[in-house]
């Protein structure tokens, strides 16, 4: 199960604020995963005994297509992605969390403004809309509000991912979180967080697109309607109406 | 939940990275096999984390600088010595064979090989008087020996439980482990008095451990 030839590698993905880190504890949590939190380098190819090893990163500002050489310290700020995708039996899991609720997470805890904060985000969907569409089979999307309301499900859809089996400490994670230590249990005032499908006003003048992908990402949360949309390029219009269908 | 660290060091081709590879299978172990940086720091959701570095090529008391290249070629051991709830397991193999098969695999000539396995000797023996409790002795003669029993003693000195799937990494890496390599002929022991005097308290316990003493 654990020879290297059979072995998964996973790579967390999601912009700074999105609940990356809660995501990849509870994932960690399984017996089966040996699991990084933020760590340069390929460092967890270097771990032995686990069926699956990976990472988790924030996107862009870790992690983008290409690596970013930073002349000021002569080295590398940023891994690339494409590295990853080289990886034999690579999965990806992806979380996504509104707009609203990740700007104004990166204002108040990392101070930096309000520009910056959209930008990381824009960006981070942009990257992670790519991914989906060239690992349709072998990427799971996350939404953020979702999981809290329903981590089961989503961790099911992880082990299913990884062909792992599906276990029930790993709803346990929020105590491994190394942030938030204090947590008894998931905040699940914040699964009600700016969940409506609104597109923040003047965001579609400015980013063109970008909500329209994160929409399209955060129905790639759901299971028929990640089918429905990715292998038969429906229309943003079709899947809005299928979801209120459903 | 209080993280451990842990390292698993020894003379190369000692058996560290078997040990590695079993106690890896462990849920809630994640080891690393010569992990140049400490990115073990970077695990999340386990009890115990660590890595497996050999002495003295990968890890020393010194820092050593490997001559004509720009990096380390062994960092210091002082800086897991630093670590809060530091454990160490000190992998400990039949002197004559370790210094064979280091000639064998690696290329090395006698007195190089002896040197390596001599130097691992003495910064063992160093540790396991600065860390007493918190250094457990394991040999390969054990491992093979009952290898179960290695384990059940590994995981209560980690504070686990035992688990029998760590029995599967001898099984499925057992094409990775050691050999069995003739002796090397020369006599460790009136080669290295000192060094040997050292070695045999370090086997000791190990001994008593396979006759099921304490």
């Amino acid at each position: 199960m654990t020879k290297e030839s059979n072995r998964r590698h996973l790579l967390i993905l999601g912009a700074p604020r999105s609940g990356t880190t809660l995501l990849a504890a509870m994932i960690g949590c399984h017996d089966d995963i040996g699991l990084l939190v933020e760590a340069k380098r390929m460092a967890f190819t270097e771990i032995v005994g686990k069926a699956v090893v990976g990472n988790k990163l924030c996107v862009p500002n870790q992690i983008e297509f290409e690596a970013n050489w930073d002349r000021r310290v002569s080295r590398f700020s940023k891994a690339a992605l494409e590295k990853y995708l080289a990886l034999p039996n690579f999965k990806l899991v992806l979380i996504v969390r509104h707009v609203e609720a990740v700007a104004s997470s990166i204002k108040k805890r990392a101070g930096k403004p309000n520009e910056t904060a959209l930008m990381y985000w824009r960006r981070g969907i942009e990257i992670m809309h790519k991914l989906k569409q060239r690992l349709p089979q072998d990427a799971v999307v996350i939404s953020f509000e979702s999981m809290l309301a329903n981590p089961e499900r989503h961790m099911r859809r992880v082990t299913d991912l990884l062909a792992l089996p599906y276990q029930e400490k790993m709803l346990e994670g929020y105590k491994h979180n190394p942030y938030y230590r204090e947590f008894s249990g998931f905040d699940l005032s914040r699964a009600a967080a700016p969940e409506s499908a609104a597109e923040p006003a003047d965001f579609a003048d400015k980013h063109p697109g970008v909500w329209k992908k994160f929409l399209e990402l955060r129905a790639a949360g759901e299971k028929i309607l990640a089918w429905v949309f990715f292998y038969f390029n429906f229309e943003l219009s079709d899947i809005v109406e299928l979801s209120n269908i459903i | 939940m209080t993280k451990q660290h842990l390292l698993i060091t020894g003379a190369p081709r000692s058996g560290t990275t078997l040990l590695a590879n079993m106690l890896g299978r462990h849920s809630e172990i994640v080891l690393f096999v010569a992990a140049k940086r400490m990115f073990f720091n970077r695990v999340v959701s386990k009890t115990v984390v660590g890595n497996t570095l050999c002495v003295p090529d990968e890890i020393d008391f010194r820092e050593r600088r490997q001559q004509g290249i720009s990096f380390y070629s062994a960092r210091p051991l002082e800086r897991y010595l630093k670590f809060q709830n530091f454990r160490t397991l000190l992998a400990v193999q039949d002197g004559s064979r370790v210094v064979a098969a280091i000639m064998r695999d690696e290329g090395e000539t006698f007195d190089a090989a002896a040197q390596c396995w001599c130097r691992a000797v003495a910064v063992m023996h160093e540790l396991k008087q600065r860390l007493q409790q918190n250094a457990l002795l394991v040999s390969m003669a054990h491992l093979r020996a009952n290898p179960e029993d290695l384990m059940r003693r590994v995981a209560a000195f980690l504070g686990l439980e035992y688990q029998a799937k760590m029995l599967e990494g001898w099984q499925e890496d057992s094409a990775d482990a050691p050999t069995d390599v003739a002796p090397a002929a020369h006599d460790l022991k009136s080669l290295y008095p000192e060094i040997w005097k050292k070695y045999l308290e370090l086997c000791v316990p190990d001994e008593r451990q396979i006759k099921g003493g304490n």
